[in-house]
């Protein structure tokens, strides 16, 4: 479990420091206040999946440089100085995410010399400041060979083919992934159809149905069929329902955001067994009434599956059902926190799950 | 809850002590018809007991809201144990608040400019930096009472208020019952 999390100069944080960590974790704050950043800073502490997590959130934000006319064959390429602080692109540049007080990830503009092996780079910048040869993005993870290297190009850009490589090379030889982050957009029914694989006919299965029933008491069934031939992956197809009294199958699709959204957040936990489920916005697509059952039910399983939830939202119903589920569910302490991000102030000012209740019946504004 | 929201929190223990207290402010501050029009939210809790519960006052001290939080308290009954109380919930953002008020009153500041001065959080954000402290005791000539003023704004300048008063200063809070 991660009881503690350090963040020292990734994008809007200078230093940053969040304790009291729970269970279930809720991140709340003021627009731009960082709280996407804290998810991203959390998911690199995977190793194998933090160059997938850094390409993922770059593209997302569209963080490119411009592409260059004239070229053959022009490639899309990250610019990178925006995961730093002062979005300045300079060797020895860096940030770095602690994890229970001990370093977690690192990752930095560093050097290589022209005939070593460009996956070990010369990081941190100390240890370069001698050396001249090309920039290269560096990363160290928290195992002793967790280094990796990735040249930059002329103009400082990383080219998003190569981190892309990379990326799946490292991924690729994984054992099977136990970190899920969850956007405002959910899944695509390509991931959707690969997460199906591993809970179909398992116990997990009757959770993701039972999740869908919240929102939808009629549905008896689900099934996710291969998406090819029903789009390109990115549509809501291949996800069917059977509904009680009917022998439509119905394409999950046609019901609406929130059955999608829901069936995204209970296959990302379902997933995440031993592991971490991050959410960006939670809330989203979910309407107030459901919101005390969806805590009720993430809470439990999240115990069960020994996951540890981190979520953000910006709505007060998502706040105050949270805090029904703990004033009337009980959970063992430390079951869940609210945390409300403020990078000025350099540490997140946390509520346990007593004073959650109590900023609830007080009408105390926790975000 | 519609319409402007408060940064200046007055906490009391019933309906009655707002009335009270509300009636004293009228006299000194222009106070409008509107809750939301009033200098500060004067908030009554279910009691004394539950006011001084543990972690009432340090829930409210966290509010993303509350730059000024005040609590008044009456003191006719058991005033030390009160304090304690308190003391006990103000402590994480006051280190260092002694354990009985003093007879004269009380003012500590992280910022440790006037009066007893608990040691500055050295770490950033661990608390408000500025955040000031101050508590007054009345003469016993009446129904004896405190205020205690927590400034959770750090663009405030630490200042004492005037000895037996009550009212909206600026944009400092202080009160006395």
């Amino acid at each position: 479990m991660i009881r503690s999390l350090g963040i020292h100069g990734y994008r809007c944080f200078d230093r940053f420091e969040m304790g009291d960590l729970g269970r279930v974790n809720l991140l709340v704050g003021t627009n731009n206040s960082g709280k996407t950043s804290v998810l991203e800073a959390l998911s690199f502490l995977r190793w194998v999946q933090a160059p997938r997590f850094l390409w993922a959130g770059m593209l997302r934000r569209g963080e490119m440089l411009p592409i260059e006319t004239g070229d053959a064959a022009p490639g899309q390429e990250l610019d990178v100085r925006h995961l730093f602080r002062g979005r300045e692109l300079a060797f020895g540049r860096r940030f770095d995410v602690t994890v229970n007080g001990a370093p977690g990830f690192a990752c930095g503009i560093g050097r290589v010399a022209e005939s070593a092996d460009p996956a070990q780079p010369l990081f941190p910048a100390e240890r370069a400041s001698q050396v001249r040869g090309p920039l290269v993005l560096a990363l160290e993870g928290a195992g002793a060979t967790d280094r990796l290297g990735i040249p930059l190009t002329g103009r400082g850009g990383l080219a998003d083919a190569v981190l892309f490589s990379r990326a799946m090379l490292l991924d690729g030889a994984a054992p099977p992934a136990s970190l899920n982050f969850l956007s405002p957009e959910s899944l695509p029914s390509q991931v959707v159809n690969s997460l199906w694989g591993a809970i179909a006919l398992t116990p997990e299965e009757a959770f993701v149905v039972d999740a869908m029933r919240l929102l939808d008491p009629e549905i008896e069934r689900l099934a996710v069929l291969n998406p090819i031939g029903y789009g390109d992956g990115r549509t809501r197809a291949g996800v069917l329902v059977k509904r009680r009294g009917s022998d439509q199958r119905v394409p999950l699709g046609s019901m609406g955001d929130g059955m999608w959204r829901m069936l995204s957040l209970a296959m990302a936990l379902a997933t995440a067994r031993g592991g971490t489920l991050l959410v960006d916005e939670i809330d989203t697509g979910l309407h107030y009434t459901v919101m005390a059952d969806m805590w009720r039910l993430l809470t439990e399983t999240a115990e069960r599956l020994d996951v540890q939830v981190f979520a953000t939202t910006h709505s007060f119903d998502c706040v105050h059902s949270l805090a029904s589920v703990c004033r009337d569910v009980p959970g063992a302490a430390g079951r869940v926190s609210i945390q409300r991000i403020e990078p000025e102030r350099g540490t997140a000012i946390a509520f346990s799950e007593r004073e959650i209740v109590i900023a609830a019946r007080q009408n105390i504004e926790v975000r | 809850m519609a319409g402007r929201r408060h940064t200046k929190m007055l906490l009391v223990e019933g309906l009655d002590d707002r009335a009270a207290v509300a009636n004293l402010l009228d006299a000194v501050v222009p106070w409008g018809d509107r809750r939301e029009d009033w200098p500060v939210d004067i908030r009554p809790t279910l009691g004394v007991e539950l006011l001084l519960a543990p972690d009432f006052i340090r829930t409210q001290l966290k509010s993303a809201e509350a730059r000024h939080l005040c609590v008044v308290l009456d003191a006719d009954d058991d005033p030390s144990n009160r304090w304690a109380r308190v003391r006990r919930e103000a402590l994480d953002a006051f280190p260092g608040l002694p354990d009985e008020l003093p007879a004269d009153g009380l003012v500590a500041s992280t910022l440790g400019s006037r009066g007893r001065t608990p040691p500055a959080r050295r770490s950033a954000g661990r608390s408000r930096p500025e955040a000031s402290i101050r508590c007054r005791r009345t003469p016993a000539r009446s129904q004896a009472g405190f205020a205690t003023s927590l400034n959770c704004d750090s663009r405030q300048k630490d200042r004492a208020p005037p000895a037996d008063t009550m009212g909206v200063s600026g944009s400092e809070l202080w009160g006395v019952v």
